[in-house]
């Protein structure tokens, strides 16, 4: 019998949801083929549509091979094998028939949970995960049970101790490989090493985490003054910015144990980057060592795979006083009326603060407008951005700033990381979103590196409420409030109803996520020791796995029947038998058991008879006289006194 | 009534010796509506069982005995002309009986064979065009060879599945055929022997039979029975539904003689052999057919 996909109606929602939670996380490409895929054989169910052929899906599949080899360059990492596994899984769909396919649905469900769970620790995924499992459950039970709910809730209890058990005892390991993001050159979640113009614009469209901040001890609480600096960019070509090699630092030997600290939850990135507030001594990470790099910029010696959580050590009054470098004054030849307005400076003669101030006023004065669609610039379009379009994003202005500067002979650079964020005034924690994308501006003046943003001039709006807020606002707004600055962060008092709401479920998730990343190997090792030694922990684990094992099976496959009272008697005589050493035989009906047993026993003989007419009443003729209770305890006080 | 067919079996035995269980299972088998095969050695008691089951139930009986020239008219009966009404007229044949005992049955020829076969399956028979009905209870008890006996037409399995039940009658006793080689022989007390029951206790006894109660034990049994026989591995041939039935059926038979209105499990082992028998010989012959059955029996639980 053929099996019509959208009719099984759990299978189908629970599918859907797997499906839709993995296309998030993956090219937007294959999302689309997916759902064109589940729309096609919703039509073929319902419209007679034309399906696609077995071969067709067959070809299809390696076609989707080749265009996944082709975009990745490579199958293994997460992306590329989601994205295959999920263009498989649509094909299976349209494939959808019977039996056979129907579990391999099912298994193909249950596989694409789980790859989002690799993805994302998120609690929010946490509801449709549940929602898709338990309907894949579901659907996985014979339809022919009645009581399907019921059997599902009865796994899902059993299963509790179990995954509690796994949790604290299963080994964790991490597979680098499986879990590498062997995405594309910057990943979405990404952070990117140099700037061209729209690029950072292009990572703060997207609304993912990028990590979690609890910095309670510092003296730093305003949007404003967060700064999270990511990599140093020295190579100028106009308004894009490159980094360059940096040599080891060695760490600092200063004793920064005593200093205040802050801890961020980074979400994995596949990448080296450990963003950290200006002045931050030390950063200790929990998987991976630490590279303390020039400029203040702080490296993992290992690609962050998985969601990590790292100290910074903060020195509130710390200076850079490190002498700048030639290179710290090479820029690309400028032209046009760019030449005009250096030239224009220089000949004046300035001191650095004049010269900063001139810059500063270029800035403030010219109309600059703060978009995160600023159009298409080239590398070294200064003179295009600075006197005509007049439109940019953080960093047209910083790359442009810091190009000037250098023009005017004073040493800059590029720093890109993140600004701001979005506090959550219940968890006390910053939220810091690929929104909060940020470049600006290091200049080297009166003896130290001081920071300036020019977006700052542009929208200060921006900086002082992050970029959560600023940009939902809509673009008039955004265009208007600008340059106002004046903001605190909320308080409880101010909160409504919607944001406390979502400031609490987002409490929630950091604190989920916050304990997930924490528990790691080493503390389920130092659980363990501390209850239990290594050995018994692993003997103890087998026990529990094959008594859980032993459990479900039975309770899954073993056909429980109803048994009555008088079957409910038979059995207790039987067990009783047994210990006298007489077995009913298989094929011995029970009443000739029982007559047997009265002839072995005569002393038993009435109540074995009593039994005897009971079971026969009740098992063959259908009749729900008596109540057995009476006769069992009969029958108990009758052994017990012989 | 149930204590009637007790008397009815021990008034039998007094006739056909050493055969209590036989007899009472060809009551059970006329009573579940069915039809008897019994296979043995000729002279060992078939043709008197059937006689005395006659007599006593009140049946009308015929015997036909069957040779490799009989013909279906010889049995049905056929078309006779009268000269002076210038017209056919159907003369019936020992077929229109309540009780008839095809007595040889696998020396006619197969033609011959089906055309009883079909009487037993619709109760009916067409002669010509016409249907003529056969009167109720209609209760055939074939007689058949053993294999090894010359001139046989095997049944084939499809038309044993007819038969409801199939017995071997076993030579008597040692000391009974002492008995009647002295001279005692029973048989002439068939002359004395008055019918117990009236033209119609049989007919509603059989309607009595079809409701006694099955439980789900029960057929849980008998369908574990059914179950196990097709399992690989199992010699016998594997049994239909219509086996299930037909256990099922006999069982109730053997119940309601016991004057129960439901079944146990030892019903159906009761009966399990004789109904099992030949369905699960096939063309290993019924002898093997009933040691697999009790072979099956043995090996299936029954369900507490």
């Amino acid at each position: 019998m053929t099996k019509r996909f959208y009719s099984q109606k759990a299978l189908a929602v629970s599918f859907i949801i797997a499906m839709a939670m993995v296309a998030l996380e993956v090219s937007a490409w294959i999302a689309v083929f997916s759902f064109i895929m589940l729309f096609w054989k919703w039509g073929v169910e319902n419209l007679q549509w034309k399906p696609l052929s077995r071969k067709a899906t067959g070809i299809l599949s390696v076609l989707l091979l080749i265009q996944v080899l082709v975009q990745f360059r490579t199958l293994i990492g997460q992306e590329p094998a989601y994205t295959f596994l999920l263009a498989l899984s649509s094909l299976r769909i349209m494939d959808y028939q019977n039996e056979r396919d129907h579990k391999f649905v099912i298994l193909l469900g249950f596989l694409l949970i789980s790859v989002k769970a690799l993805f994302s620790l998120d609690i929010y995924w946490i509801i449709p995960s549940v929602l898709a499992f338990v309907g894949l459950w579901y659907s996985l039970l014979p339809e022919s049970l009645p009581a399907r709910a019921k059997v599902l809730l009865k796994i899902f209890i059993l299963s509790v101790p179990m995954a509690v058990i796994l949790f604290f005892a299963f080994p964790r390991f991490v597979l680098p490989w499986a879990m590498s993001r062997g995405s594309a050159q910057f990943g979405e979640i990404g952070f990117t090493d140099e700037i061209n113009p729209g690029m950072v614009a292009e990572l703060a469209t997207n609304t993912a985490t990028a990590f979690r901040a609890k910095i309670e001890n510092l003296p730093i609480n305003k949007s404003v003054d967060l700064y999270w600096r990511g990599s140093a960019l020295t190579q100028s070509r106009g308004l894009s910015w490159r980094p360059r090699r940096l040599g080891f630092r060695a760490p600092s030997t200063e004793d920064y144990k005593s200093l205040p600290t802050y801890e961020v939850a980074i979400e994995p990135t596949s990448q080296l980057y450990l963003f950290v507030l200006d002045g931050t001594k030390h950063v200790d990470l929990d998987v991976n060592q630490v590279l303390a790099l020039p400029q203040n910029i702080y490296r993992s010696i290992r690609p962050l795979n998985k969601s990590s959580m790292y100290r910074g050590y903060y020195e509130p009054d710390y200076k850079d006083s490190t002498t700048p470098q030639d290179e710290d004054l090479q820029v690309p030849p400028v032209q046009g009326r760019v030449r005009a307005w250096v030239d224009g400076v220089l000949s004046r003669n300035l001191s650095i603060p004049e010269k900063v101030e001139e810059l500063q006023k270029l800035f403030v004065d010219n109309g600059f407008v703060y978009t995160l669609s600023p159009g298409v610039y080239g590398p070294n379009d200064l003179e295009t951005f600075l006197f005509e379009r007049k439109r940019g994003f953080c960093e047209h202005f910083a790359g442009a700033y810091a190009t000037l500067a250098r023009s005017l002979g004073i040493p800059a650079r590029v720093i890109v990381g993140y600004q701001g964020g979005r506090f959550n005034p219940l968890g006390n924690f910053w939220k810091v979103s690929q929104k909060d994308a940020h470049a600006w501006v290091e200049i080297f003046s009166e003896g130290q590196w001081q920071r300036i943003d020019p977006t700052l001039w542009v929208a200060p709006l921006r900086l002082v409420i992050g970029a959560e807020e600023f940009f939902g606002l809509s673009e008039e707004d955004q265009r208007a409030f600008a340059r106002a600055v004046d903001w605190r962060p909320p308080v409880k008092e101010d909160l409504l109803l919607w944001d406390e709401v979502s400031f609490w479920v987002e409490d929630i998730n950091y604190r989920w996520t916050y304990f997930l990343i924490d528990f790691d190997k080493t503390s389920q090792q130092s659980f363990w020791s501390a209850l239990l030694n290594y050995r018994i922990q692993s003997t103890f684990l087998l026990a529990v796995v094959i008594a859980a094992l032993v459990l479900i099976f039975r309770s899954l496959f073993k056909q429980k029947r109803n048994l009555n009272e008088a079957q409910v008697l038979l059995q207790t005589v039987e067990k009783w038998a047994e210990k006298k050493n007489i077995q009913r035989e298989n094929s011995e009906p029970p009443l000739e058991f029982l007559k047997k047993l009265q002839a072995q026993f005569p002393y038993l003989k009435t109540i074995l008879q009593e039994i005897e007419t009971f079971y026969d009443e009740q098992t063959y003729a259908g009749k729900t006289a008596s109540s057995g209770k009476e006769l069992l305890t009969n029958w108990k006080k009758e052994i017990r006194s012989h | 009534m149930n204590q009637k067919f007790h008397e009815l079996i021990a008034q039998a035995s007094k006739v056909v010796l050493d055969k209590n269980v036989e007899i009472r299972l060809a009551i059970t088998c006329l009573l579940a509506g069915g039809h008897l095969l019994i296979e043995d050695l000729p002279g060992v008691g078939k043709t008197t069982l059937v006689q005395v089951l006659g007599k006593l139930t009140g049946l009308k009986t015929r015997r036909v005995q069957f040779t490799i020239d009989l013909l279906p008219a010889d049995v049905i009966g056929g078309q006779i002309y009268h000269p002076q009404e210038h017209k056919f007229v159907f003369h019936q044949g020992p077929l229109f009986s309540q009780m008839v005992m095809a007595d040889e049955l696998n020396r006619a020829s197969p033609r011959t064979q089906s055309a009883l076969l079909q009487a037993m399956e619709e109760g009916e028979v067409s002669v010509e065009g016409v249907t003529w009905p056969l009167p109720h209870p209609f209760y055939v008890i074939a007689t058949q060879n053993p294999h090894q006996q010359t001139g046989t037409f095997p049944l084939p399995e499809s038309q044993l599945d007819r038969f409801l039940m199939s017995l071997e009658l076993h030579p008597a006793s040692k000391e009974t055929e002492v008995r009647i080689l002295k001279g005692d022989d029973p048989r002439h007390l068939l002359q004395k022997i008055q019918p117990l029951f009236s033209e119609t206790e049989i007919a509603e006894a059989l309607i009595e039979v079809t409701k006694v109660q099955v439980s789900a034990n029960v057929a849980q049994y008998i369908a574990d029975l059914l179950e196990r026989s097709r399992r690989p591995g199992f010699e016998g041939a594997p049994l239909s539904t219509r086996a299930g039935m037909a256990l099922a059926k006999a069982a109730k038979a053997w119940a309601f003689m016991d004057g129960r209105n439901y079944l146990r499990p030892e019903d159906v082992q009761q009966v399990l052999i004789p109904v099992l028998g030949h369905r699960l010989g096939g063309n290993h012959g019924i002898k093997r057919g009933r040691e697999w059955a009790g072979a099956l029996q043995k090996s299936t639980p029954v369900p507490v």
